[in-house]
């Protein structure tokens, strides 16, 4: 490294842990005024609500149709899967400023992703609608209750799907599903079993980390699934079953 | 909606935790002028409000709110262009070569006594002790520096050579001082 660039790294560290956090004492500051900032911290305000409901459902399902027709341009293109994306997003966004709080069910908008998660399995068919690919729990041991299924929507149109279910004594199953190419690369450690079936193959792990849980991976061309938890492996076998 | 009354909370609290620091950090910025700095601090604290649902991840809400700072600062001299009047006279050239292995020694004991830095800066123009804070102390690089403030770049380094040399100057004419 230069020379003077290292002695320039050097002031810099210097000059930080002398003067500290506190800079009032330096003359530079003597004149300034603190201000207490203006901020309105209020819940969050949902706008334009003074419509009537007939004017919030009009002006919804204008906004939906409008988005439809672009959503017709932009698939026929073919090559803006991206902005479809966030034209989704705007619609989950749209839709959740006009429909009710619903606490076993919700979608909503995270960082470049969708995520709908339920909090209860009446509720999975709505899942199902928004991935048609999603593993649908079954054979899950009566002991476990459904915590949440969480599934995420990405940009690139992939999906991951995330169950956990608890028991009373807060023993942990979890259920994920993981979308995978058929370019990329998987590897397991620590298979003691591995069960071909008609979609792939089931890798299993007895008691990886000692303490009784079991785990396996379902790896299909198009997904892993994996389960993890406190179960024995002849409760988790039927889990997977087709 | 997620976490929104969560996020808001947590924005106030950093705000009255980081609000003097981030105030200092805009005065600097603005080079002592407190009305300019009221208005980049408050237009901050209004960005930072509206777009606190874009923020990922809630630990770096510090240094985001520090960016918003500058690219408020920088929309406000695009605005003003008040600081187009840098002087550009004593420009003492490139940085070209650094100190020797004993002047750098002396250099950096004097910056290591927090009451002798601070009557080295005292020493310092205001518009050098804007440069030397934001360079070195806020990590701004000359470049982003030239950026926000809307000032040439060759002037700002002419501004770092200047008073990097100064400092040494100061230095070497105390010799003894800082032992």
């Amino acid at each position: 490294m230069n020379e003077h660039i290292k002695q320039d790294k050097e002031i810099n560290r210097i000059t930080k842990a002398t003067l500290g956090s506190d800079l009032d004492d330096l003359d530079y500051f003597k004149d300034i005024n603190y201000v207490e900032p203006k901020i309105k911290n209020e819940p969050h305000k949902k706008k334009h609500f003074k419509f009537s409901r007939f004017q919030m459902i009009a002006s919804f399902m204008i906004s939906l149709l409008l988005l439809s027709s672009v959503f017709a341009v932009l698939i026929s293109n073919g090559s803006v899967s991206a902005t479809k994306f966030k034209i989704e997003q705007q619609i989950v966004n749209i839709k959740n400023q006009f429909t009710g709080a619903n606490l076993e069910f919700e979608t909503k908008v995270e960082g470049d992703s969708i995520v709908v998660e339920i909090k209860t399995l009446d509720e999975i068919d709505k899942a199902a609608d928004f991935f048609p690919e999603l593993f649908i729990a079954k054979n899950i041991p009566d002991r476990y209750r459904l915590e949440s299924l969480s599934i995420t929507k990405n940009i690139d149109g992939t999906f991951n799907a995330l169950y956990i279910f608890m028991t009373e004594a807060q023993q942990l199953l979890t259920i994920n599903q993981i979308s995978v190419s058929t370019d990329s690369s998987v590897s397991f450690v620590n298979i003691s079993k591995e069960i071909e079936t008609d979609k792939g193959t089931i890798y299993i792990s007895e008691n990886p980390f000692g303490d009784g849980a079991n785990s396996s991976s379902y790896l299909t061309d198009a997904f892993i699934i994996n389960v993890s938890g406190m179960i024995s492996l002849e409760e988790m076998l039927p889990m997977l079953a087709d | 909606m997620k976490n929104e009354n969560h996020l808001s909370q947590l924005f106030a609290e950093n705000c009255n935790i980081y609000g003097k620091e981030l105030q200092r950090f805009i005065f600097t910025l603005t080079r002592k002028d407190q009305f300019a700095m009221e208005e980049i601090f408050q237009n901050t604290m209004v960005e930072g409000l509206a777009g606190l649902m874009k923020l990922r991840e809630e630990e770096k809400m510090k240094s985001w709110l520090f960016s918003i700072a500058k690219a408020e600062a920088r929309r406000y001299y695009q605005k003003y262009q008040k600081m187009s009047n840098m002087e550009t006279s004593g420009m003492d050239g490139e940085w070209d070569k650094a100190m020797s292995k004993d002047e750098f020694h002396d250099f950096t004991k004097a910056l290591a006594n927090s009451e002798m830095l601070g009557t080295l800066l005292r020493e310092l123009s205001d518009e050098e002790q804007q440069i030397y804070l934001l360079y070195y102390y806020y990590d701004l690089p000359l470049k982003e520096i030239s950026a926000v403030l809307q000032i040439n770049y060759n002037t700002l380094r002419s501004v770092h050579v200047r008073t990097l040399k100064k400092l040494k100057r100061i230095i070497t004419e105390r010799g003894g001082f800082y032992e």
